[in-house]
């Protein structure tokens, strides 16, 4: 079980952003801590949020890792994780940590290793989950599940929009939500489709009033018939079939939870403001066969911020690229999946070792355009995380209210690596984790301690992934705590 | 349902096997051989008939659209954004028997339901066809009857239950009173029929056969709909299920009848077609991406004309030739748009549209082999594939499977040099290294044959000033280039086996279970003798005892 720690000067930030330190005694520590939304109608404290950054191919980790001098414990940024330069104090690495489960498909292990700690499952040949993916289980908490219209809500840049798609439309490529075994969310590819669904009719400013409009109790009422005509079903099926038809009510009573919370008053959250209408899809459409993946990335980033803001959420996964993603970068010779594949090593870099090492430098090889390709992308997240930051919340950040894991399908790309699986973390979530730090781990530790600590700050769990994969305890990784 | 017994163990077993590289033959063919092998094949003797339990298919995207627009109206815009397909076992329709959906799904599915009901009462010709009656006031429980149970038989593809018609009544009026308005009660009654899992899935669960109580026998209106779904890839429509109500579909005469009358309509047409897209992953072709740096005849909309070009030659040979499915590989003559013309370097053959055009033997083009469709698909965006167009040959046309490349291996090629100016130079490592070479021999020989179009299908001779290698064999028959590859897989006598199985796979929705093989051999005889006509098999298909009864699903305790 790991602790969630709160220095007493972040309780008395946290009190007294929200206005309610006179009013509130020693309970405003719980509602700090469990993010518990009950008590945001009346502005006592900041829903606290998780985010997932993904992006698909992997990394090189010797151009990723920080690099670290282990006798002052001095860290730098190595060449891709630039971008990330000004968040330096609000993100934390985690290298070292390695997928225990097998490595039996090439970046569906890695995916469902770091995202569920097992291996994937193969159903007729398709690659699926085997379990509910990390956000999903954290979205599922009593803590986070309470109080939002929205469950979670999932992003990405990687789709077919732009492409002449058939009279079925666009789809996404990728992203790794799941609500359970195979129930794969496809995550929202259309800027301006996210914001009809989270700004459009149901939504409500703070302190903005809500007529309740009688169509939610008849949209109510409708889905007691779909329920119904679902149970009278359920008995004749077969088990698996039983499961698939479980996942699909879920997805009703979650509908009808929707209906309820738009019934109710919105939470006081100064920062929460409308968003401006993003540009049609069209804007997004790949110039000359080259996807626009930073305009798309900048208007998704604009609304989850808000999305998190307004509490209408409190998870977002944001798959900025799929896994084997297919797309052909700005400048780049060949998509990313192939580039990571076929491209050899023909750039060097020297760069010097810390005092008393063996040599005072060291020499790495490495494939360029892969290179180029992962920093864009980082720039990309660091993009994401400025905006999160730049949400005032009381004297603090939204990102000091959250934390936001950013990984990939594996490490290094050319070879689907699961050892020195790439883990970033920002925000702190409320005190919990250390930030401005890299956390260098020897001996390959299970990278389950990551998703284990994640979700535990949200929630309570017994243990994270099965078989090689499972952990139940964060010792390994204990760092990371403040 | 995902009774897929055999293939997931072989699978993995082939994994295992590579993973320790002991062995070099980790990737074995479904039908046929290995490429060295001339071996005849072994018969095993066939399993008794014992078929695949029944399933719950999801409407794939293009199911759900065909049946809006049959059963609402051609006058509906149909959301597209629905639950995304998903593919098994290299089919749409199989992925359908076993997604599950997620919450976002279903809020989509909602959606979509209000969505349509709304425009299906707000247009006054629908309006008329849907709602039979008059209302005789802003609540009528009457003319809401009529209208559910007309819709709802449509919609369910089954006669609803007087239960099922009187909670629809319930909604239809309490809306009308709420919100004063007679129509806004269809509008949620329609939508909760649109989001019902008897809309939404295809239940296909039998009902207990009296000529054999061990199994379950599909009722009439499951078969309509399997049958209709199969010919027309939409929901069956009113004559099919009056047929199903006198129990016209009990006999072979009375479901050949049905059929038959259905293969003449129009409808089997797209029916048809939608199986060969979904075999041949045309969709796929929407999102087809190149660098048209590299590939200057390349636009947006080249995907969607190649698509059009396959539909139009398979749809030719079958309904206007009734042709030799094997032909498919073989053929000059070909349908095309000037965008295509510029790539096969061709004059156009009429200036807006498709026309017919003949492929000069010279050029090597020939079959659907010899299409953007096939060889722009199976491409990186910048360059050719002879991977990727091996086993796309191999999967798609000769039922095998082959696994994906082991994780922790290093998989870079060779650049272009002076000693490595071909792919052919430059894959030769995949030979080489025995955990390649076992999968490698299945995909690249064949792939290597098309080196003669480059990553978009336009004809060339040299790759970096090099001459083209096209050469190869399969099944122990050589070939110089893709022309005479078209004729080898002519000839192969796996290719109209996996086309049955394929369509089998296709018209049942799951993976074939041991006890079907008599089927799928018995069809694939029937093929034979029928000279490989497609809609004959259509024909044998639909009273094969395997798509017609089902055995009891599996059903283990649950916890509470």
């Amino acid at each position: 079980m790991p602790r969630t720690k709160l220095s007493r000067r972040t309780v008395l930030r946290g009190m007294l952003a929200s206005g309610a330190a006179v009013t509130v005694g020693l309970p405003l520590l719980d509602i700090f801590c469990n993010g518990n939304g009950d008590a945001l109608a009346d502005g006592s404290g900041f829903p606290k949020r998780f985010a997932t950054f993904f992006w698909g191919n992997g990394n090189i980790p010797s151009r990723w890792n920080p690099r670290k001098d282990p006798t002052s414990g001095l860290w730098t940024l190595a060449p891709q994780t630039m971008p990330l330069a000004a968040l330096k104090n609000d993100i934390a690495f985690v290298t070292g940590l390695a997928v225990k489960t097998a490595n039996s498909e090439a970046h569906t292990a890695g995916a469902a290793g770091i995202f569920t700690g097992s291996s994937p499952k193969i159903i007729d040949t398709r690659k699926t989950f085997a379990s509910a993916s990390l956000d999903q289980v954290i979205a599922r908490m009593p803590g986070v599940a309470v109080g939002p219209r929205f469950r979670s809500i999932q992003t990405t840049c990687d789709s077919t929009l732009g492409f002449t798609t058939g009279a079925e439309g666009p789809h996404a490529n990728g992203g790794h939500s799941y609500t359970g075994p195979d129930a794969h969310i496809e995550p929202e590819f259309s800027p301006h489709a996210l914001f009809n669904r989270i700004f459009g009719a149901g939504f409500a400013l703070p302190n903005g009033s809500v007529p309740t409009p009688p169509s939610l109790r008849l949209r109510k009422s409708v889905l007691d018939v779909v329920l119904d005509d679902a149970a009278r079903l359920r008995p004749r099926l077969g088990s698996a079939d039983r499961r698939r038809l479980d996942a699909h009510l879920d997805g009703v009573r979650e509908l009808e939870s929707q209906l309820e919370s738009q019934a109710k008053t919105p939470a006081n959250l100064t920062s929460c403001v409308y968003p401006e209408e993003p540009m049609p899809d069209s804007a997004f459409y790949p110039i000359e066969g080259r996807a626009q993946m930073s305009a798309y990335n900048e208007a998704f980033t604009k609304l989850l911020t808000l999305a998190l803001a307004c509490d209408q959420t409190r998870v977002v996964s944001h798959w900025f690229s799929a896994s084997v993603s297919r797309v052909l970068y700005p400048g780049s010779p060949a998509e990313h999946h192939s580039l990571t594949h076929d491209e050899a090593d023909d750039e060097t870099e020297t760069y010097a070792l810390p005092p008393g090492s063996p040599t005072a430098t060291k020499t790495i090889t490495y494939q360029v355009n892969v290179d180029k390709v992962v920093t864009d992308i980082m720039t990309e997240l660091a993009k994401m995380i400025q905006s999160f930051k730049d949400v005032a919340e009381g004297s603090e950040t939204m990102l000091d209210h959250m934390v936001l894991f950013a990984t990939s399908d594996c490490s290094l790309g050319r070879t689907h690596g699961l050892s020195d699986y790439p883990i970033l973390l920002a925000g702190g979530c409320n005190g919990t984790f250390k930030m401005g730090q890299h956390l260098d781990l020897p001996g390959s530790p299970n990278v389950s301690t990551v998703p284990f600590a994640l979700a535990s700050a949200f929630g309570t769990i017994p243990s994270w992934g099965t078989e090689a994969g499972e952990v139940s305890s964060t010792t390994p990784i204990s760092g990371i705590y403040v | 349902m995902m009774s897929s017994s055999s293939s997931f163990p072989r699978w993995r077993a082939a994994w295992l096997a590579l993973a320790l590289s002991t062995c070099v033959t980790a990737c074995v063919a479904n039908i046929g051989d290995a490429p060295s092998s001339r071996r005849a094949p072994v018969e095993p003797p066939t399993p008794d008939f014992n078929p695949a339990p029944g399933s719950l298919a999801l409407l794939t995207k293009a199911q759900y659209r065909s049946s809006i627009l049959s059963i609402v109206g051609p006058e509906i815009v149909v959301p597209t954004r629905i639950a995304p397909d998903t593919r098994a076992l290299g089919l749409l329709t199989v992925g359908a028997g076993i997604s599950t959906l997620s919450d976002v799904a279903v809020e989509q599915y909602e959606n979509a339901a209000y969505d349509i009901a709304t425009q299906a009462m707000g247009i006054t010709a629908v309006r008329e066809r849907l709602v039979p009656c008059t209302p005789n006031g802003i609540v009528s429980s009457e003319c809401a009857g009529q209208f559910v149970t007309q819709f709802g038989r449509l919609a369910y593809r089954r006669p609803l239950t007087r239960y099922e018609v009187s909670r629809l009544i319930v909604i239809a009026d309490n809306t009308s009173l709420v919100l004063q308005d007679f129509h806004q009660g269809l509008v949620y009654a329609m939508a909760a029929m649109l989001q019902s899992p008897y809309f939404l899935y295809r239940p296909m669960l039998g009902v207990e056969d009296p000529a054999n109580p061990a199994q379950l026998e599909y009722d009439d209106y499951e078969l309509a709909q399997r049958i209709s779904f199969l010919i027309w890839n939409q929901t069956p429509d009113a004559t099919l299920l009056d047929a199903a109500a006198a129990g016209g579909l009990s006999t072979d005469e009375g479901i050949l009848e049905q059929v038959d009358r259905m293969l003449e309509d129009e409808r089997a047409r797209d029916g048809v077609n939608a199986f060969f897209a979904d075999m041949l992953r045309l969709s796929d072709l929407d999102s087809m991406n190149k660098d048209p740096t590299i590939f200057v005849h390349f636009s947006p909309e080249v995907g969607s004309r190649a698509r059009d070009e396959t539909i139009a030659d398979i749809e030719h040979l079958i309904f206007d030739e009734h042709g030799d499915y094997r032909d498919l590989f073989t053929i000059r003559r070909s349908f095309i748009d000037s965008r295509l013309a510029a790539i096969y370097n061709i004059p156009a053959p009429t200036l807006s549209g498709q026309g017919a055009v003949e492929f000069p033997a010279s050029t090597f083009r020939r079959g659907l082999l010899g299409q953007v469709s096939f060889l722009g698909l199976n491409a990186h965006s910048t360059s050719t594939s002879a991977t990727l167009r091996g086993k796309f040959v191999r999967e798609v046309f000769l039922c095998a499977s082959v696994p994906p490349p082991p994780a922790n291996l290093n998989t870079s090629v060779p650049e272009v040099t002076g000693d490595t100016p071909t792919l052919r130079d430059r894959v030769r490592v995949h030979f080489e290294v025995p955990q390649c070479r076992s999968c490698h021999q299945l995909m690249d020989p064949i792939g290597l044959a098309f080196e003669n179009f480059d990553g978009l299908g336009r004809f060339r001779t040299t790759e970096n000033g090099a001459v083209i290698d096209a050469s190869g064999s399969l099944n122990g028959a050589f070939y110089r280039n893709a022309d005479e590859l078209g004729q080898v897989m002519h000839d192969h006598p796996d290719v109209p086996k996996c086309l049955v199985r394929n369509l089998y796979r296709y018209a049942t929705g799951h993976s074939e279970v041991t006890g079907e093989t008599a089927s799928l051999r018995s069809l694939s005889a029937q093929f034979v003798e029928d000279r490989y006509d497609v809609l004959q098999l259509i024909r044998r298909l639909v009273v094969d005892p395997g798509f017609r009864y089902a055995r009891q699903p599996d059903v283990s305790p649950e916890v509470p």
